[in-house]
């Protein structure tokens, strides 16, 4: 071969070279699948089959909580031998989920919200885990709400970890600076929307920092607006002759987004952006920049993660009363396992499950792992003790980790406590049908009574109402 | 490269023999180098392309094919309440575009050709907004136009005692604060295209015409302008395009708002996809977008042609 072929073999062998890498890093990533398949330990029985679990339930790297996940890994595998742990930690995320479900990339176990495993399950990216949840005795725990979120056509497919209904955040700094704590240092929560606004408008005029947030972005504006909108008696789908109706074009609904433009426009509360999501919203908060928001007890500690606020400068009420109602949306936490994820792994996940504490069972092995992320979330200051709803129906399991709450309880009762008796408060699951789309649609109305002080909101509305009829339930019906 | 000279051995089927082994050998490594980008094309380019087209004739779960529907995915998004705002933010995009990035290029690329001290230092300070990443340029601009009296800019229009503006939530003025975002950034990378340009028109050209008399109009207008004609022409498709498909701009600055005032056809296809795991109708979105540009490229090209030929 003379000297220029030589030359010329180059980017052969770099072509070579790259795909044998490429297909590398794809053993690499089934390798957790075809270990599970092929290799058996000495027993030969299913249970002892050699497995390596991706666990996307994890923390980051510089999480304070690391030292107690990785109790956890070290608690799994020592009982467990024949499973190795990879912590691969995925916060799940719309941009990044579809791509990574797609091509196989998904962790054995990752956890979600329950406004996305209607379009998971849809898709085809989680596994049916009906025979393990049967198994572990899931099936029978569960709150059955809860439960029906994650079922489709009698098959489960998620683990509900915990639930969670609206209330409102109070920053306790800058209450306390607008003079509006009571004796106990607890913030006077507003009982109705109206007075919601008003204590709003007192923390804008003595401390010129904003009396609400309101998201308006990534869907979270509809999300949000339920709770407003059903208080005042709006209604968004109804069924009428087997068909499904888009209502939400209805005076109560208009009444509703009018308060929206209201706080705004009337009281001047919100934040000068108007483009907003979540996240702004613990930044926002987190930094005292603004003193009341919706919230659910799940994000307690992103503003004392992200943004060093104090554990007890937070407190949290029930949603407030509208004219005809006082209604809290329902929603929560869960765990799904990648649709790529074998039996072995899946129950793996469950054995995870089950040591961090997160089973149904009662034993105190099982209740070990909540009582170690609740002493490891007191050790570092995060906000302890408080919770939202239980996923689960026994009396039994719930007593036994109230009991543990209680004794983790590291900030004052009475900043919560309005929240978790939300007495009076009637708890609502998401609309049946394209609650994203839904929540999109509304998210533009927001938008545009938030940015246009002359926008309508009746004419918004009907426009809305009849898109949302034309582009998704005339097509479901 | 003598070697990718070599004529490909296309009738070596019918004769075969020692003489033809040997032609074949001796492009054996011309196409060891094409080898890689074919691959490449194929892998990255072509094959997602012609996926992408035919699954959007499909109702799909995930990324997967269920059935063939025809042109449904197509008749939803068209008829989607969204989509026609979101044509015309589109066009609206490209026009904007072409107002603010079409000539200040042109025109910065002839003045530092012009420049006969300290050259280099004005096509690094040109080129220089081209080397902030895009979301990081995109996010930095969203909070210089933060409105009220916090927002930077308004702070600073504040002190002349200009009331504060809204800005990007003005729906009016959203897309042409964007495009003025895109143009920062890109101005510089495509105003270096055309200096390259006008480094190659022969100088002799020019001191001819100064010999006769020519100003430096006189120049421009009968000189530069015809030697880079068809560089500008490339360039006008290749922004049309760039700009058409605009999607992480209005993702990271406005999420397409207020009331989807700065959706584009690629966000909306981004949204479907991503937010709504609808693949079918977000390769519409891209089907409807390939096709919009391939009917304007080939609409260029023969009226440049057609010019050309008078």
């Amino acid at each position: 071969m003379n000297k220029r072929k030589a030359w010329g073999l180059i980017p052969l062998v770099a072509l070579i070279a790259a795909s044998a890498a490429c297909s590398a890093k794809n053993d690499g990533n089934s390798g957790a699948s075809s270990n599970a398949a092929s290799t058996a330990a000495a027993s030969g029985s299913p249970e002892a089959k050699n497995v390596v679990f991706d666990n996307g339930d994890w923390v980051k790297d510089d999480d304070k909580q690391l030292p107690q996940y990785e109790a956890w890994k070290t608690a799994l595998e020592t009982e467990y031998p024949n499973i190795k742990m990879t912590p691969d930690y995925y916060p799940y995320d719309v941009n990044t989920f579809l791509p990574k479900a797609e091509s196989g990339q998904l962790p054995n176990l990752f956890s979600t919200y329950f406004t996305e495993p209607d379009k998971i399950i849809n898709a085809g990216y989680a596994a049916d885990i009906t025979s393990f949840m049967t198994k572990y005795g899931y099936d029978k725990a569960v709150n059955p709400d809860m439960l029906k979120l994650v079922t489709r056509d009698g098959k489960i497919y998620g683990i509900p970890d915990s639930g969670y209904y609206m209330g409102i955040w109070y920053n306790v700094n800058l209450f306390k600076q607008a003079g509006l704590l009571d004796d106990k240092g607890v913030p006077k929560f507003p009982r109705t929307y109206d007075e919601l606004a008003q204590t709003a408008k007192i923390i804008k005029d003595k401390t010129g920092k904003f009396g609400f947030f309101f998201p308006t972005e990534n869907n979270q504006g509809g999300w949000q607006f339920m709770n407003i909108a059903w208080s005042y008696g709006a209604e968004f789908e109804q069924q009428e002759g087997g068909k499904w109706k888009a209502v939400f074009d209805s005076p109560e609904a208009v009444e509703a987004l009018q308060y929206i433009k209201d706080l705004k426009w009337k009281y001047d509360v919100l934040p000068d952006n108007a483009l907003v999501n979540i996240d702004d919203g613990f930044r926002m908060f987190g930094t005292d920049q603004v003193g009341m928001a919706f919230a659910t007890t799940d994000w307690k500690n992103n503003p004392v993660n992200d943004y060093k606020m104090s554990k007890d400068a937070i407190a949290m009420s029930a949603v407030p009363a509208g004219p005809k109602a006082r209604v809290a949306l329902f929603g929560g936490n869960l765990r799904m396992f990648a649709n790529n994820a074998s039996p072995e792994q899946i129950d793996a996940g469950f054995k995870w499950t089950k040591i961090i504490g997160k089973s149904p069972d009662v034993d105190p092995d099982s209740l070990k792992g909540l009582e170690d992320k609740l002493a490891s979330d007191q050790s570092q200051n995060r906000v302890t003790g408080v919770h939202g709803l239980s996923p689960w129906v026994n009396k039994e399991k719930t007593d036994a980790e109230n009991a543990i709450y209680d004794k983790y309880r590291n900030v004052n009762l009475d900043l919560w406590n309005d929240y978790m008796k939300n007495e009076g408060v009637t708890i609502k699951p998401e609309v049946p049908m394209n609650a994203q789309e839904l929540y999109k649609q509304l998210d533009s109305v927001i938008q545009a009574v938030l940015t246009d002080k002359n926008a309508d909101p009746k004419t918004l509305l009907d426009k809305a109402t009849a898109d949302f009829q034309k582009d998704y339930l005339d097509k479901a019906n | 490269m003598d070697a990718m000279q070599q004529p490909l051995p296309v009738r070596a089927g019918t004769e075969a023999g020692p003489f033809v082994w040997k032609k074949r050998l001796k492009s054996l490594s011309a196409w060891l180098f094409v080898v890689p980008s074919l691959v490449f094309f194929t892998v990255f380019h072509w094959q997602p392309l012609l996926s992408g087209l035919i699954l959007s004739f499909y109702k799909t779960k995930g990324y997967k094919a269920v059935e063939f529907i025809g042109f449904r995915n197509y008749v939803d998004v068209i008829t989607n309440s969204v989509f026609q705002q979101t044509f015309y933010n589109t066009i609206l995009y490209v026009f904007w575009s072409l107002l603010f990035g079409f000539f200040i290029p042109i025109a910065i690329a002839i003045m530092i050709n012009e420049v006969r001290r300290g050259q280099s230092f004005f096509k690094f300070s040109v080129y220089f907004p081209g080397m902030v990443p895009g979301i990081a340029a995109a996010l930095l601009y969203a909070s210089i136009f933060e409105p009220g009296s916090g927002g930077i800019l308004n702070a600073l229009i504040g002190k002349l005692g200009i009331a504060p503006s809204n800005w990007l939530q003005n729906s009016h003025l959203t897309i042409p604060l964007i495009v003025a975002v895109m143009t920062w950034r890109g101005f510089g990378s495509t105003a270096i295209i055309y200096l390259a340009s006008l480094q190659g028109v022969n100088h002799e050209l020019y001191e001819a015409a100064a010999l006769d008399g020519a100003g430096i109009w006189k120049r421009i207008r009968h000189i530069t302008i015809p030697q880079i004609s068809s560089i500008v022409g490339i360039l006008l498709i290749l922004q049309i395009i760039g700009v058409f498909q605009v999607l992480y701009e209005p993702l990271t600055m406005t999420e397409g708002g207020p009331n989807n005032a700065s959706m584009s056809l690629s966000l909306l296809g981004y949204q479907y996809a991503f937010r709504y795991f609808r693949i079918g109708e977000s390769l519409a979105i891209g089907g409807i977008t390939f096709v919009i540009l391939m009917i304007v490229t080939i609409v260029y090209y023969r009226l440049n042609k057609a010019i050309a030929s008078d």
